[in-house]
């Protein structure tokens, strides 16, 4: 740097760079200011979108879909605090076909996020949509285009646990690599991950199971609650 | 952006960017978004636009500004121009698409530390008038697209048998899955860079060795 032509001139030139730097850092801000606040509402519009078209994808036959909240939920049990939202669907006629959950995992680069469906009437997980991963592309990506594996969450069944806690069937991956006895038939819950992305299926595998857990029994109590009403 | 009216007025760093000191194929800068984000031709178009805006924007304030700015306080208050037009494109993008804004992931954010971009600021817009410095900034950043492109364009076709997500190869071709991911990008530059050194010392294309160094900039990356 060829600083020494300024240095006769030290003191005073301090002061210009204070203030050089602190006007340019002000007008900075102030123009990142502007421009977020010209794009925030699109962001979330973008977002909501999204949102919502992974949810319908994720619950066939619905039509729509809108904000859940089930009664349970009005007290705030969770530690942390926060909520995952649930959206729920509903046909044409406005029954509702399920509801869509959004669930979080560890992935292998970073968290995931992913939304999937469930129908209250059939008991089952009705499939899943990534919403935010940075999976390797061609290898932990594929856990959302390998159709064997997306397939094994069509239909998913889960049943409450007799004792009121948890599953019946835990929803859990099998070891990929790891053959099965030609005897041994699969259990139910039992999830084959997708060679190369174990760590990817195992994180959807055990993100669906997290949240499930920790749905159903909301799920169940607020529409038992629901009929009641109705009756 | 008034490329084309820089262009005509003052031909010489536009090209001079563009072709003769392309960041990429003669320069080698800014390769982590190079090699990174170039695994679709969507990807490549995306990162490369980004980026040439982000220099357009910087070279064109930090030659307005380069005056006031006193020698020791350039470096913070280049850093902070850069900064603030990488988050505004930032916005910009996932005001445009979440999908893409998605396949950009933690790229985007990471023009700021592109040395192209510091790198032009520091040894060209710092020191130059605003034309000029705008048509290098722009000849800098199409010359950053079409590398960018050349790139993309290769993994995926090689990679997956898609150009722009249009299937091209048919089913029957099974795609080399190395060259959507990391390694695919070091074997496609490698390629690249062979092909225009080749060129050069047939006359042809951008200059060859001897003249590739621009002055102000190193050729580590940031």
């Amino acid at each position: 740097m060829s600083a020494p032509r300024t240095e006769p001139t030290a003191f005073p030139s301090t002061w210009r760079i204070y203030a050089v730097v602190v006007g340019v850092g002000v007008t900075c801000g102030s123009l990142i200011l502007v421009v977020h606040e010209a794009t925030s509402r699109r962001i979330e519009d973008h977002r909501d979108a999204y949102r919502t078209r992974a949810a319908l994808d994720v619950l066939p036959g619905a039509e729509a879909v809108s904000e859940w909240r089930p009664e349970a939920e009005r007290r705030r049990d969770d530690a942390s605090g926060a909520v995952d939202s649930v959206l729920a669907g509903y046909d044409a006629e406005g029954t509702l076909v399920g509801v869509a959950i959004e669930a979080t995992g560890r992935g292998y680069q970073d968290t995931i996020r992913l939304i999937y469906g469930y129908s209250p009437r059939e008991r089952a997980i009705l499939g899943f949509r990534m919403l935010e991963s940075r999976e390797t592309p061609g290898l932990g990506d594929r856990v959302e285009t390998d159709p064997a594996f997306v397939e094994q969450f069509r239909g998913l069944p889960v049943h409450p646990a007799t004792d009121g806690s948890g599953l019946e069937h835990p929803i859990a991956l099998v070891t990929a690599g790891r053959k099965r006895d030609p005897g041994e038939s699969r259990k139910p819950g039992q999830i084959d991950g997708v060679t190369g992305a174990t760590v990817t299926s195992r994180a959807v595998t055990e993100a669906i199971d997290t949240s499930i857990r920790r749905w159903l029994p909301r799920i169940e109590s607020s529409l038992s609650e629901r009929t009641r009403e109705d009756r | 952006m008034s490329r084309d009216s820089s262009v005509s007025s003052d031909p010489g760093p536009f090209v001079n960017g563009l072709w003769k000191q392309n960041p990429v194929l003669v320069q080698v800068l800014g390769m982590c978004p190079v090699l990174a984000v170039s695994n679709t031709a969507v990807n490549a178009l995306a990162m490369g636009l980004a980026t040439g805006s982000v220099l357009i924007l910087s070279g064109a304030t930090v030659s307005l500004i380069r005056h006031w700015v006193p020698a020791e306080a350039r470096i913070v208050t280049f850093i902070m121009v850069i900064a603030t037009f990488v988050t505004c494109v930032d916005y910009l993008v996932q005001s445009i698409s979440i999908d893409l804004h998605r396949s950009l992931g933690a790229f985007l954010p990471l023009i700021v530390v592109n040395c192209l971009v510091l790198g032009r600021a520091e040894a060209f817009a710092s020191q130059q008038p605003l034309l000029r410095s705008v048509a290098d900034a722009a000849g800098m950043g199409c010359g950053f697209v079409i590398a960018l492109l050349g790139l993309g364009m290769v993994r995926e076709l090689v990679g997956s048998g898609q150009l722009f997500g249009y299937d091209l190869l048919g089913e029957g071709f099974q795609g080399w899955t190395v060259m959507l991911l990391p390694p695919g990008g070091f074997f496609t530059l490698a390629g690249w860079l062979v092909l225009f050194r080749w060129w050069g010392r047939r006359g042809g294309g951008p200059s060859g060795a001897d003249r590739s160094r621009s002055k102000g900039a190193s050729t580590t990356d940031g």
